[in-house]
């Protein structure tokens, strides 16, 4: 089968090889891209069962 | 370091094996490596965000942990990206990185409390150097006097209640703990993570392992993690349930996975490594979640058989499976802008929380699918209701969701790949009388949902009541009624989905929701109703609703006459019901009295057509 096509830059950048430490030469837009849509999904707060912050909690669907 | 970024990517072959449930260790492999990808970016975010905060003491804190850390990676990189894919580390994580971004988005210093949330990376740290025997001295936070090493155990101190931080200092020769007056010291060996010299206040962590046919699962029971336990009411093992309730109840459901679901067995051998058991939720209704941000647990009560607990393992593992997916690549743009019908919700749920459901419960078909062939087979008529009805049900979802707008080219891709799923198999044999029940109790939901959220427009329903009043009585003309969406999360109608499985006298297998009403017990239409007389459930609906405006009655009236072939629409949502009632309620307004329910209905139903394509 073939590779998909997801998109240029959109998917998540691979950093299993990298120290942590070393992460801090990269280029925020490259991390933004990858995180906001998963933080954006977040402020769907309304399924949250406990108050909190933190979401992308499926509860009893 | 941003040109020549490698990205992590999902191929069509690989789409295709998840959403068969045809997992391998390749695969599994992947997605964890993804979540090592996202939760170090999560760090490398928050790392800025405490930068940006110009907090001298913060940053230093949290630079030293990095360090720590990234010094490990080093000579025990096992160690760190294990703790790292943790849902303890993940779930921390996200939590930090929203709270300081809405912290900046407002303007405002950070609270103590989320400074020393921050500081839990100092006690991820410390966990790593006591699992590699590294020597460090490091102030750790606590929790109402308890510090806690996600995996290894925690330690209460009751001098330190009031305390935030303990110092801990660990050599080769143990682990002394200082928190104000109080001093502990402890052993741990190396790398094991298991407490060798307990110390006063002391708990390791709660672990269960079970194996069967040479595949085993390890996890850990968590009923304490300051973060993950807000992920629900967290039942602790020291009242009323006991680990062995866990690993016995564990033991039996994995007996089931590894014999007739060996590939899912597997993919959560791989994957899953938490459990957090939550208390039930009200009226002793049971509880499962997952979160995305928190890979490899599941949150729920205490199951009530070896079916359920597999049942639930399978369908949080799925909504993980699909969270790691969209960590590496979006399914969907512009969330939340659509809203749809979901078959297992009371609210309108949003597109990509549509396919969220849709791909738990479309695990869970697969596997009320192999239980029907499964030999021998344990309680036949419950597999074959269950699988015809979340067949029934997600093949509802993935038609409605095959016309959103909002997929991406991937995310029609697995959407494409999932619907090849339902479709049905040689192999598929459902009795009749199965499929009848999961058919009814998919139209009940529909009803009920179509009750809750869609409001008629008034003036329509204002012209119908007009002519239902007329003398003569017009035919309808097909008309289109206009409906306005007003979500409405719980309902207050009556679930009947377990005394529609239930056979008259006997016991209902199906527990309802906890976010609906239960059935409690059931109104005379509603008995009748189980015991097959037709004849007096729609007397006893038809008399309920000619006293007040009833919508339970009337959802029970729509059932009986679906029954009696007076409807014989297979799509609930043609019924339109809301339009019904609503038109009985403006009738009832302007003459004091309310109508004939079924005629009422009957002659309703001729505006929009049986089996045309009248509008949703």
């Amino acid at each position: 089968m073939a590779e998909l096509d997801h998109g240029a830059g959109i998917s998540l950048p691979d950093v299993t090889g990298s120290p942590l430490t070393n992460l801090a030469r990269l280029n925020s837009a490259v991390i933004d891209t990858a995180l906001l849509r998963l933080l954006t999904q977040s402020s769907e707060d309304d399924r949250r069962p406990c108050g909190g912050s933190t979401s992308r909690v499926w509860q009893n669907y | 370091m941003s040109s020549g970024q490698r990205f992590h990517r999902l191929t069509e072959a690989e789409l295709t094996a998840i959403a068969e449930g045809n997992y391998n260790d390749k695969i599994i492999g992947h997605l964890k490596a993804a979540q090592y990808s996202r939760n170090a970016l999560l760090v490398e975010t928050l790392r800025r965000g405490v930068r940006a905060s110009g907090d001298p003491q913060l940053i230093h804190v949290i630079e030293s942990a990095i360090q720590l850390l990234s010094g490990l990676q080093t000579s025990h990189p096992g160690i760190v990206t294990k703790l790292l894919i943790t849902p303890h580390f993940g779930f921390w994580a996200a939590d930090c990185v929203l709270e300081l971004q809405r912290a900046a988005s407002r303007g405002q210093v950070l609270s103590a409390e989320l400074r020393l949330a921050l500081c839990r990376i100092v006690t991820f740290a410390a966990t790593a150097a006591l699992m590699a025997d590294r020597p460090f001295d490091l102030t750790l936070p606590v929790n109402d006097g308890t510090l806690h090493l996600p995996g290894i155990g925690r330690l209460h101190i009751a001098e330190a209640e009031n305390l935030d931080y303990a110092r801990v200092t660990s050599d080769r020769t143990g682990c002394e703990i200082v928190a104000g007056p109080a001093r502990r010291r402890m052993s741990f060996p190396r790398l094991g993570g298991e407490v060798v010299r307990h110390a006063a206040g002391w708990t390791p962590a709660a672990k269960v392992r079970t194996s069967s046919c040479g595949v085993a699962i390890n996890l850990l029971i968590d009923d304490s993690d300051p973060f993950l336990s807000r992920l629900g009411p967290t039942a602790t093992l020291a009242s009323g349930q006991s680990l062995e309730d866990w690993r016995s109840a564990l033991r039996r459901s994995w007996r089931i996975l590894v014999r007739y679901h060996e590939p899912v067995a597997r993919a959560l051998s791989a994957g899953l490594t938490t459990l957090i058991p939550l208390q039930t939720g009200l009226g002793g209704h049971p509880i499962s979640m997952a979160s995305g941000w928190a890979w490899g647990a599941v949150a729920l009560t205490l199951p009530a058989d070896p079916l359920v607990f597999t049942e639930t393992l399978i369908h949080e593992f799925q909504h993980l499976v699909l969270a790691a997916i969209e960590d590496i690549v979006p399914l969907t743009v512009n969330h939340g802008d659509e809203l749809h019908y979901s078959p297992w919700r009371n609210d309108p749920r949003p597109t990509l929380n549509v396919l969220q459901g849709s791909f738990a419960f479309l695990g869970v078909m697969s596997f009320w699918r192999r239980q029907c062939a499964a030999r021998p087979v344990v309680g036949k008529r419950r597999a074959e209701i269950e699988f015809a009805l979340q067949r029934h049900n997600v093949t509802d979802a993935l038609t409605i969701l095959s016309g959103s707008t909002e997929f991406t080219t991937t995310g029609r891709f697995f959407l494409r790949a999932m619907r090849a799923q339902v479709l049905a198999r040689p192999g598929d044999q459902v009795s009749p009388a199965a499929e009848k029940i999961a058919s009814e109790i998919a139209s009940e939901h529909h009803l009920r949902w179509r009750l809750a959220n869609l409001r008629p427009d008034n003036r329509i329903v204002n012209i119908l009541a007009d002519a239902w009043l007329a003398n003569p009585r017009p035919a309808l003309d097909r008309m289109d009624v206009p409906t306005e969406l007003l979500p409405s999360p719980i309902s207050g109608l009556v679930d009947r989905s377990s005394m529609l499985v239930k056979r008259p006298g006997g016991v209902s297998y199906r527990t309802p929701r906890s976010a609906t009403r239960d059935a409690g017990l059931p109104s005379s239409g509603d008995l009748a109703l189980m015991h097959g007389d037709l004849r007096q459930a729609r007397g006893a609906y038809l008399r309920r609703i000619a006293k007040a405006t009833d919508p339970d009655a009337w959802i029970g009236l729509l059932l009986v006459l679906r029954r009696l072939g007076v409807i014989n629409d297979s799509q609930p949502g043609r019924q339109r019901i809301e339009v019904a009632v609503a038109v009985a309620e403006r009738i009832r307004i302007v003459t004091g009295r309310l109508p004939d329910a079924q005629a009422l209905f009957l002659w309703l139903r001729s505006s929009w057509g049986e089996g045309s394509a009248a509008p949703d």
